[in-house]
């Protein structure tokens, strides 16, 4: 095992092939096609330069900080109601004793429905209960609601795999020097919880970034521009107007910009898990 | 050895006192888990009431043609909710209609191809290189690993535009190939995978080598057999992923034939112009076989989950 | 040991049998071909035709007994789907039928894409294996989707047919289908936006019966409306006050309305009439000039808002998926609507008791005007049999395909000829909805049609927020300080649209023609 296998190059070479290809060539392209002005039919029309990203970052009424500003008013709700509803119904699953992997499965049902159906059926439930769908003010909630329903069971089984790795033996001591439940999660819990939190957290904002399909199927962006979310916006430019890929593409780098920070974070707590646990 | 030395007798267990801690917690979980299931039942309820049975009753769970009390109002010639022409239609109309005119079948098929093809051809591929960062050395080794980390990091969101016109210079756009190239890409995979093999013991490995197998020999004969239940758990959440993806069916295809079943339920849901029961139908239809595999393999889904959420990353 | 071994034997033996039965049953079914097993082979058939990544095969299959019988595909593409109306389904149908008939080696194929996605996905279609041949496009992408080199111009193919010439159809028809010289679609249907009333409601009003046409007896005629029944802006808002009928006491009953205003989908589409007949259009003809930005728009967009909040005659806004739900529910009395709106209205409550106007003119304009679309048919730049191509073309625009339009679609035609024939007379007879069509659409002003979609998603939700909001902007705490200021900042933004466009979208080369220097 010591020995260099040239041969290992083979057996890496198609997953390498394929994940260069789609990701660094793409990223490559990415970055090139927003310096022109491109049409998705046409292909490339003049160079721009910066002009672009100029385009995007200094119309400050414009649609991209619209979007920017809708999309992280979603990401705000998406971590506070993944927080508020996976981290509670985790301790009380575990709690409740009884009946926990037939809850698991209830509640993991929905991360593995399509979202187009789940969207769907949430259009006119939301539409029965208050039409909270067509009042700009709302608008955005009502999407944030879909995308928390669904993530919660994905995100409880999480948070119940870490609360299990809490050993039982700090709750017995605590309970044998007379801690209320409070104090139980403020000082064993949450620390012990930490790396848990702190991963799921990095997940939902990496994925609330991205946000498409409530959007696009609930509401279209509408009404007004209340749900206009980044990804929608990319989509838009660069599939439904003439002539606007270049455009796309540089909010798309400046979505990356904004979460490559996160994914900076998300890195560091990944190596130091791997070490924790070599 | 003396005599045992007469105690005191053993004092009654206490009555455990009655904690209202798991009973309140049961019932809230309960109460969650109607939430849960709600939007379902809704679903499916809706599906079996005609367009203007839901226009008039929009909340109702249960159409009126099963509600017992609307039935027996009818028979007795009373005014009910069935007091209509075509009342008395087919019960399955809508299903029926979802797979005439929105052609359900034809998108269920081809998610079908779709998710089966990206499966099998990632399960390869990512077998085959975890082995290879499992067990192999090679120059560059930890160069590359960081790289394949690095790819699993870029947002989808961000690639999707010239990940479109990649696809486009490769000649593959509104084709079979081009939706599912990009699928074949997943480092997600190769991670747990290694992580499974670096816990494989070495021991039976020599044993194999000694035997004079190669490194193919080992990972057919040896790793893979070893391997079933997270081979399991990865090929099941790869088929779930890419029944469920939206976004780049519908950016690359245009040609209806090809459309999996999100694109097409959408595709529906813009011709039906307010005809929700049969958008519901649809809908029923398509999600029902993702729900029955997963409540058939549910223990390797759910287990798969504290698998790669937090150990072995 | 020996006897579990004989009972898995045994269970193994059952199996097998099971399964060969089962095999030879359905053999049985095909060979005769009926039965069940016959049944489930069709539908397995067709739907291995219909599924993309295994038509080759299915074909493959099919095909090894020979050559296909019909060689040539010609490949339409239409945003009217048989699940929208199946009178659609009826009218391709009997398309293809007349065309495979006088062409028998071709085979007609029909795509059905959602207006919505239309321009989202020719863009993915013309760069894809399948793109289509014969497209029907609307007047709001047409210039655009030829700048872009989508679809090609068909003046070589206009010189050799005498049918289909300029000087037959009316002029507002072509407008929209040419540029720079280059003519790239033939207008097939028209169409323009209008005023629907509710004929039973205006006929409970002695008072407004001088809004019907004059019956022989001189008397009014109750089914048909006049085409310039509503003189002008005040006129309009007199009549929906008459109109308006508040609820009745005892709670139960709504209101009867008199108009009904949609501010969730406003935008351009419900500006653009009453802008046109207060004299001004939404772009210059070059699509390099937002033209609604003067006093004559405001007033516009002013009167839209007065008639909501001042006169109170139009029911709360809601956010319907069915644009004519309250007036098919009798709700209201008058709507906005098209001159294609009558077949749907007649599919859904299958009554005829309705009419159409144009808009009245305003305080800057001076006739009843509206805005008019042509609706055409282009070839695309990706199509290998242009000639076969024109052919169909030909047989959509021209006469009979009009009548076939009127008769199975209730549409009108933008032909100059079309109105003085017995079957329009027949049809008008059948539908006295029908009978100011030509009026309305001659009337019309043409639609906006540069950049329309990003127009659209600029206007849409300004308006939207006007309409909504108009409280808070009346009491100076909205983001506008009024109509003018919002009208003049989405004209900012729709001439930087406007801008872009013809930066990137130089036109190609006009065509040469034959025999010219």
């Amino acid at each position: 095992m010591q020995r260099n296998q040239p041969a290992a190059y083979l057996y890496i070479a198609p997953a390498f092939t394929i994940m260069v290809l789609f990701s660094f060539v793409t990223m490559g392209i990415s970055f090139f096609v927003s310096l022109h002005d491109w049409d998705a039919f046409r292909g490339r029309g003049e160079f721009v330069g910066a002009g672009n990203y100029v385009r995007a970052l200094t119309d400050l009424g414009g649609p991209f900080w619209i979007a920017m500003a809708n999309t992280a008013l979603y990401v705000v709700m998406a971590v506070v109601g993944v927080l508020c509803t996976a981290l509670p119904l985790a301790m009380l699953c575990r709690k409740a004793r009884r009946g926990q992997s037939l809850f698991r499965t209830l509640y993991f049902i929905p991360s593995i429905t399509p979202m187009v159906v789940i969207s769907l059926t949430w259009t006119v439930l939301l539409k029965n209960w208050g039409n909270i769908v067509d009042k700009p003010a709302t608008a955005l909630l009502s999407i944030a609601l879909v995308g928390i329903w669904q993530g919660a069971g994905y995100n409880m089984l999480l948070f119940l795999a870490g609360l299990s790795e809490i050993p039982d033996v700090y709750y017995d001591a605590a309970r044998v020097d007379g801690a209320g439940p409070l104090a139980e999660f403020r000082h064993i819990t949450l620390p012990l919880l930490r790396n848990t939190l702190i991963f799921v957290t990095i997940m939902v904002i990496i994925g609330a970034f991205q946000v498409f399909t409530q959007a696009y199927i609930m509401t279209e962006g509408g009404p007004g521009r209340s749900t206009e979310v980044l990804a929608l916006l990319v989509f838009r430019n660069a599939f439904m107007y003439g002539g606007q890929m270049g455009f796309a593409s540089a909010m798309a780098w400046l979505l990356f910009a904004v979460l490559f920070v996160f994914i900076l974070i998300q890195m560091r707590v990944f190596r130091s898990r791997k070490v924790y646990d070599q | 050895m003396t005599a045992p030395t007469p105690t005191a007798p053993t004092p009654r267990p206490r009555p455990r006192p009655f904690r209202w801690g798991p009973v309140l917690a049961l019932a809230a979980m309960i109460v969650g888990a109607a939430v849960m299931v709600y939007p379902y039942a809704f679903t499916v309820g809706a599906s079996f009431k005609t367009r203007k049975e839901f226009s008039q009753d929009r909340h109702g769970l249960i159409p009126p043609r099963f509600q017992p009390a609307e039935r027996i109002q009818h028979a007795r010639g009373r005014p009910s909710a069935l007091d209509w022409e075509g009342a008395d239609w087919p019960v399955m109309k809508n299903y029926a209609d979802a797979i005439t005119y929105g052609r359900i079948d034809v998108y269920m098929l081809n998610s079908f191809f779709y998710a089966v093809v990206i499966t099998a051809v990632q399960l390869t591929v990512n077998v085959l290189a975890a082995y290879a960062f499992a067990r192999m050395e090679f120059r560059g080794k930890g160069v590359l690993f960081s790289l394949l980390l690095a790819t699993m990091m870029l947002p989808p969101a961000v690639l999707l535009v010239p990940q479109f016109l990649v696809v486009g210079w490769l000649g593959l756009v509104d084709s079979f190939w081009g939706v599912v190239l990009p699928g074949f890409a997943g480092a997600f995979g190769i991670f747990l995978l290694r992580q499974f093999f670096l816990n494989i013991p070495l021991s039976l490995e020599e044993a194999a080598r000694l035997d004079g197998c190669g490194p193919m020999g080992i990972l057919w004969r040896v790793i893979l057999p070893l391997s079933k239940p997270v081979l399991v758990t990865l090929g099941l959440f790869t088929f779930m992923g890419a029944w469920n993806s939206f976004i780049w069916p519908l950016v690359v295809l245009s040609d209806q034939s090809y459309y999996p079943l999100t694109v097409g339920l959408s595709l529906f849901r813009d011709d039906s112009g307010g005809d929700w029961p049969r958008v519901f139908a649809a809908s029923v239809m398509g999600s029902g076989p993702l729900l029955l595999l997963f409540l058939l393999a549910q223990r390797y889904l759910v287990g798969g989950i504290s698998l790669s959420g937090l150990k072995g990353q | 040991m020996a006897l579990p071994r004989k009972r898995s034997h045994r269970k193994r033996l059952l199996i097998l049998a099971a399964l060969a039965a089962l095999v030879v049953w359905a053999a049985v079914d095909l060979a005769r071909g009926t039965g069940p097993w016959k049944a489930v082979a069709d539908y397995a058939g067709g739907l291995a035709r219909s599924a993309g990544p295994i038509k080759p095969l299915a074909g493959a299959l099919r095909g090894a007994g020979g050559a296909p019988k019909r060689p040539i595909e010609l490949r339409v593409w239409d945003w009217w789907s048989p699940a929208i109306a199946e009178e659609y389904g009826t009218y391709s149908h009997e398309l293809e039928r007349r065309f495979e008939a006088a062409h028998p080696d071709v085979d007609v194929v029909f795509q059905a894409i959602p207006f919505g996605n239309y321009q989202q996905k020719l863009a993915t279609g013309m760069i894809g294996r399948t793109p289509p041949d014969v497209l029907q496009v609307s007047v709001a992408w047409a210039e655009g989707l030829y700048r872009r080199g989508m679809i090609r111009p068909l003046n070589e193919f206009l010189e050799t047919t005498p049918e289909l010439q300029a000087d037959q159809f009316m002029s507002s028809a072509w407008y929209h289908n040419h540029a720079d010289g280059a003519v790239f679609g033939i207008p097939h249907i028209i169409d323009s936006a209008c005023l629907l009333w509710n004929l039973d409601m205006l006929r409970e009003d002695p008072q407004l019966h001088f809004m019907f046409e004059r019956a022989p007896d001189g008397g009014p005629d109750f089914t048909r409306v006049r085409f310039d029944a509503v003189r002008d802006w005040d006129h309009f808002r007199w009549i929906l006050k008459r109109l308006y009928k508040p609820a009745p006491p005892g709670g139960k009953a709504k209101p009867r309305y008199g108009f009904i205003m949609n501010a969730y989908s406003m935008g351009a589409g419900s500006y653009m009439p009453w802008a046109a007949a207060n004299g001004i259009t939404l772009q210059n003809r070059a699509g390099t000039r937002a033209t609604f930005d003067n006093p004559a728009g405001v007033e516009a967009l002013q009167f839209m808002i007065d008639v909501f909040y001042e006169d109170r005659v139009c029911p709360p806004f809601t956010r319907e998926i069915e644009s004519y739900g309250p007036f098919q529910r009798k709700e209201v009395a008058c709507s906005m609507a098209g001159t294609f709106s009558g077949k749907y209205i007649f599919r859904n409550i299958n009554w005829g008791g309705f009419g159409m106007t144009a808009f009245p003119p305003g305080p800057r304009g001076d006739e009843q005007k509206t805005v008019a679309w042509a609706n055409m048919i282009a070839i695309s730049s990706r199509c290998k049999h242009p000639k076969l191509a024109w052919e169909y073309i030909r047989m959509v625009a021209g006469p009979d395909g009009a009548a076939l339009r009127l008769d199975l679609l209730k549409m009108n035609s933008p032909r100059l000829d079309f109105t003085g024939g017995p079957q329009w007379t027949a049809k008008v007879r059948e539908y006295p909805f029908m009978h100011n069509m030509q009026q309305i659409c001659a009337a019309g002003a043409p639609l906006y049609h540069t950049e329309t979609q990003a127009v659209r998603d600029e206007m849409r939700p300004v308006m939207e927020y006007l309409m909504l909001n108009w409280g808070d902007v009346r009491d100076g705490k909205g983001k506008y300080t009024g109509c003018a200021d919002a009208l003049h900042h989405v004209a900012e933004r729709v001439n930087m649209i406007y801008d872009r466009y013809n930066r990137w979208s130089r036109p190609p080369a006009p065509p040469a023609k034959e025999g010219t220097r």
